[in-house]
């Protein structure tokens, strides 16, 4: 028999009654906690996604609420700002049960559509890591009537809608953005859907009008990518014939900027060991032309083993130094007055950290009408195939592979299943390697490092000041608003 | 519990308390997401 702080009184058949001691509680299996350069509790919760700071003088009365033994009613202040933050739960609650209600009922949401439209399968440059094979061009007509088709079958149905620009290089089927982009804008206005678009794009070809366009047609988020200044950039991302890119891409950079729009740029930055300790002059450049504007961010990211033809001579970092250079280059943003990405929303559940191929609402539409899931095989990998698109809209989908993608691997996954971190990636940070093996899975660096993470939150939390203070005192007592469990 | 002390909570990321009805916070038109290219921004 389990041991707890509870006592219950077992009923015997002849009298039935039932006496049940106070009500006792038990720190949530979803909580991850460390201690922030300033001495404070950094607790954070990963199906709630609240984090919070304790301070010092707190610490030791919030560890006798966290600790696995439990508590008894009543709760003092803290106590009832924990449970109510649900980081402290009510011992009778089945947080795996919980928690799958929340996965079921978004996950398997019928009333969003997520496209990828690959509206060009060719590129215009040759980067070293890339794995794309480029054996298409353009959209086809037929593919784009196809496309319209859908959207026009299910906006009826739709909350949100998301259309994004990816390739090959988007901008080389420019022809068949032009056409669709306006079309997606409107329908959703038509019928009160919330509507996004962005584009990945190498920026060769995101002149200033064609920015512009991109922007009036609703596109709203950029992610352009740098791999350092103009030597690094042109190993790491020459054109097709050879050349350099670095110059045009950032003068198509400097364009957008000029757009009085309200929209997001992502400078995506690559590095392996050749470029990751020279990208302060990047960094120093991007704040000179883009300090001070937050629609601008650099976004740094590990170069991989892709699977392209030149992955053996690819000097690539290591997991540990990835996380180490990922922590220093944020800070080192941030300390040169430049907008970086937030490891916030990687913490987040249902969020950054699952895999757009594992929703069921996710399409990846090829140049030739085929319907993928993963953006980084595309048609190299047969699992990756899971349908064709006809003119009509009709996704003609084979449900068997379908089905693989949009499992919920954390369920049958041993580790996954116990691990705190499951709201946040439900065990498909990316979902490739649940094809090679019952054992086989990705975890994000963001779990893997949850104390430097949390620290990271924290760090730019209080950078910026956007905490949100709570006193907890005679003032404001937070008064228990009861549970959903 | 002796926690009597008055304490500055600071609240980094505050998305729900448990109070919430959670079936409204998974089915909202948000869906949840805090993925930046989510469906829950407006056009």
């Amino acid at each position: 028999m389990e041991t707890s702080c509870c006592t219950t009184a077992a009923a015997t058949p002849q009298k039935l009654v039932q006496i049940t001691g106070p009500t006792c509680y038990k720190p949530s299996r979803f909580n991850a906690h460390t201690i922030a350069d300033d001495g404070s509790l950094i607790l954070y919760n990963s199906f709630t996604g609240n984090t919070c700071t304790i301070p010092a003088a707190g610490i030791p009365e919030a560890n006798r609420y966290l600790t696995q033994a439990g508590v008894q009613a009543p709760l003092g202040k803290i106590g009832e700002y924990l449970f109510k933050k649900g980081y402290l739960v009510e011992e009778s609650v089945d947080e795996d049960a919980r928690w799958d209600l929340r996965y079921s009922l978004q996950q398997f949401r019928p009333d969003i559509l997520e496209l990828i439209l690959l509206s060009s399968e060719e590129c215009n440059f040759r980067c070293i890591y890339c794995s794309q094979t480029f054996s298409k061009g353009t959209m086809t007509s037929e593919v784009r009537q196809g496309v319209r088709n859908l959207v026009a079958k299910r906006i009826r149905k739709l909350q949100a809608l998301r259309i994004a620009w990816f390739g090959g290089e988007p901008l080389l089927g420019y022809d068949a953005i032009a056409e669709l982009a306006p079309f997606f804008q409107q329908a959703a206005r038509d019928y009160d859907v919330a509507f996004t678009s962005d584009i990945t794009s190498n920026g060769y070809l995101l002149t200033r009008d064609r920015s512009r366009a991109l922007l009036e047609w609703g596109v709203k988020e950029f992610q352009i990518t740098m791999d350092g200044t103009v030597q690094d950039h042109d190993s790491h991302r020459p054109l097709k014939e050879g050349g350099s890119t670095f110059q045009t891409v950032f003068n198509n950079l400097v364009a957008l900027k000029q757009h009085k729009f309200d929209y997001n740029v992502f400078i995506r930055v690559n590095f392996d060991n050749t470029n990751v300790h020279k990208l302060t002059p990047l960094v120093e450049m991007i704040r000179q032309h883009f300090g001070g504007d937050s629609r601008f961010q650099v976004r740094f990211h590990p170069v991989g083993k892709w699977g392209g033809p030149h992955d053996d001579e690819l000097d690539v970092c290591g997991t540990r130094d990835t996380v180490q250079h990922l922590i220093r280059l944020r800070e080192q943003a941030r300390s040169a007055g430049v907008s970086s990405e937030k490891v916030s929303p990687y913490l987040q559940p249902m969020g950054k950290n699952v895999c757009f191929a594992a929703r069921p609402y996710s399409f990846v539409v090829g140049a030739d009408g085929k319907l993928m899931k993963c953006t980084e095989v595309l048609d190299t990998h047969p699992s990756n195939i899971v349908g064709q698109l006809d003119p009509d809209g009709d996704l003609n989908l084979d449900a068997d592979a379908f089905a693989k993608w949009v499992k919920p691997y954390y369920k049958e996954d041993h580790m996954c299943s116990k691990c705190f971190f499951v709201p946040v990636c439900q065990g498909v940070i990316c979902v490739l390697p649940r094809f090679y093996g019952e054992d086989s899975r990705s975890c994000p660096t963001e779990k893997l490092e949850i104390r430097n993470s949390l620290l990271e939150v924290w760090r730019e939390k209080t950078a910026t000041g956007e905490g949100h203070h709570v006193q907890l005192g005679s003032a404001a007592h937070i008064e228990r608003q009861g549970s959903t469990g | 519990m002796k926690d009597n002390l008055e304490l500055d909570i600071v609240e980094l990321e505050d998305r729900f308390d448990m109070s919430a009805d959670l079936w409204s916070v998974a089915i909202s038109a948000d869906c949840g997401n805090s993925c930046g290219n989510s469906c829950c921004k407006p056009a």
